[in-house]
């Protein structure tokens, strides 16, 4: 009963959730509010989230049939100008390997 | 016979002739050619429109740009040397910071500390956006001095001032690939990397060995103490700040071999303020 309960509130939360977008670089989709928290996936900038719930500090979203959080600084209601679309070839040139990006979705959700 | 068919043919090539040189003048006459060359004109711009936004993924950021992006990328890159990660809660230190720039008049400034845990460097800021400055203070300068939040803020806004003054972009005013932002490399195809890694290099040279100079670190001081001077507590706390870094530099000297050269004059500073 209380799973269905659950999920009527994530159905009906969904229903009105608003488009926002990444606008840090890279941050994860946190399982809880906290960096340190494990994180399902690597949001880059200009990834549209839906926000589900949107509080100071953190927000809960959904991307991909995954909900998780992400600090509500990161998020922007219009589609970000971001570095790699703006310098594709430059940014694309970098020696970005997946521990840096690990760490990157870790100061995403810092800054 | 011959002369018959010849003279046909000769007569309908006329008329051929004349009838092209009558679909031109129609064409003129119907003000057509101007059409073609608008058309045509559009087709030029066009174009060049698609070369322009080809040639453009190929350029090398703005000034702006380069440095907000390249401030995240350090820090990323840093992260064994300064565990950021691991980060004490600095929320104490923000509202501290925060209450003193609202006091200065300072509005509209977005602010992150990194309270780290290593003894890489002392403290640093690093360049964000317009109006949004991330600091890194080792919690290893705050053990020794045993200087509070409030104090703290001083260090902050100090660091603010430093940026503000451009003095890590003078630094860098020579740079080979500071010099390029904002062009393209089009023609090459490809960005010079090496140099681009060159610079993150000697951002860390800047922040480790070479630091500010005795006259900067006069002009920042001079600075706030001549904003403070109407407030005699804000004085008096900026002078307890300067005075527990002075206190411990013997320390400070130890634990980060370059506090000197990073950070001159900190003897002079209270002689600065009166």
């Amino acid at each position: 009963m209380k799973i269905m309960c659950l999920l009527l509130i994530l159905v009906s939360s969904l229903a009105f959730a608003e488009t926002h977008f990444v606008k840090e670089a890279f941050t994860h989709l946190f399982e809880f509010k906290s960096e340190n928290a494990s994180y399902s996936q690597t949001l880059s900038c200009g990834t549209p989230v839906e926000v589900i719930e949107k509080n100071i500090g953190w927000s809960m979203v959904s991307f991909n049939k995954s909900v998780g959080y992400v600090g509500t600084s990161s998020l922007v209601k219009n589609n970000p100008e971001c570095f790699h679309e703006k310098y594709p070839v430059f940014y694309e040139s970098l020696n970005i390997d997946s521990a840096d990006l690990y760490y990157w979705g870790k100061l995403g959700g810092k800054l | 016979m011959r002369l018959v068919v010849f003279l046909c043919l000769f007569i309908s090539f006329g008329v051929l002739a004349q009838q092209a040189l009558d679909v031109d003048d129609y064409i003129e006459a119907d003000s057509l050619n101007k059409e073609l060359a608008i058309k045509d004109k559009f087709k030029k711009e066009k174009a060049q429109q698609i070369f322009n936004d080809k040639k453009k993924r190929y350029s090398y950021p703005s000034f702006q740009d380069f440095w907000s992006f390249a401030s995240e990328y350090w820090l990323v890159k840093n992260v064994k040397n300064l565990k950021w990660d691991q980060a004490a809660d600095s929320s104490e230190i923000k509202k501290n910071f925060q209450n003193l720039l609202a006091e200065l008049n300072i509005k509209n400034i977005k602010v992150k500390v990194f309270l780290f845990p290593t003894e890489w460097v002392p403290h640093l800021v690093l360049p964000r956006s317009k109006d949004e400055y991330v600091f890194l203070v080792s919690q290893k300068f705050v053990d020794i001095t045993g200087i509070s939040a409030r104090q703290l803020s001083y260090l902050l806004y100090e660091d603010m001032i430093r940026l503000e003054k451009g003095y890590l972009f003078n630094f860098f005013q020579n740079d080979e690939f500071v010099k390029g932002l904002g062009s393209s490399f089009y023609i090459n195809q490809k960005p010079n990397i090496g140099q681009f890694e060159k610079l993150m290099s000697k951002l860390n040279i800047f922040y480790k060995e070479h630091g500010y100079s005795f006259e900067e670190q006069y002009q920042v001081t001079k600075k706030i103490c001549e904003q403070v001077s109407s407030q005699s507590q804000r004085v008096s706390q900026y002078q307890k700040y300067n005075s527990l870094v002075e206190k411990k530099l013997s320390q400070l000297n130890i634990v980060f071999p370059k506090f000197n050269a990073l950070y001159p004059g900190i003897g002079m500073k209270r002689l600065w303020c009166k």
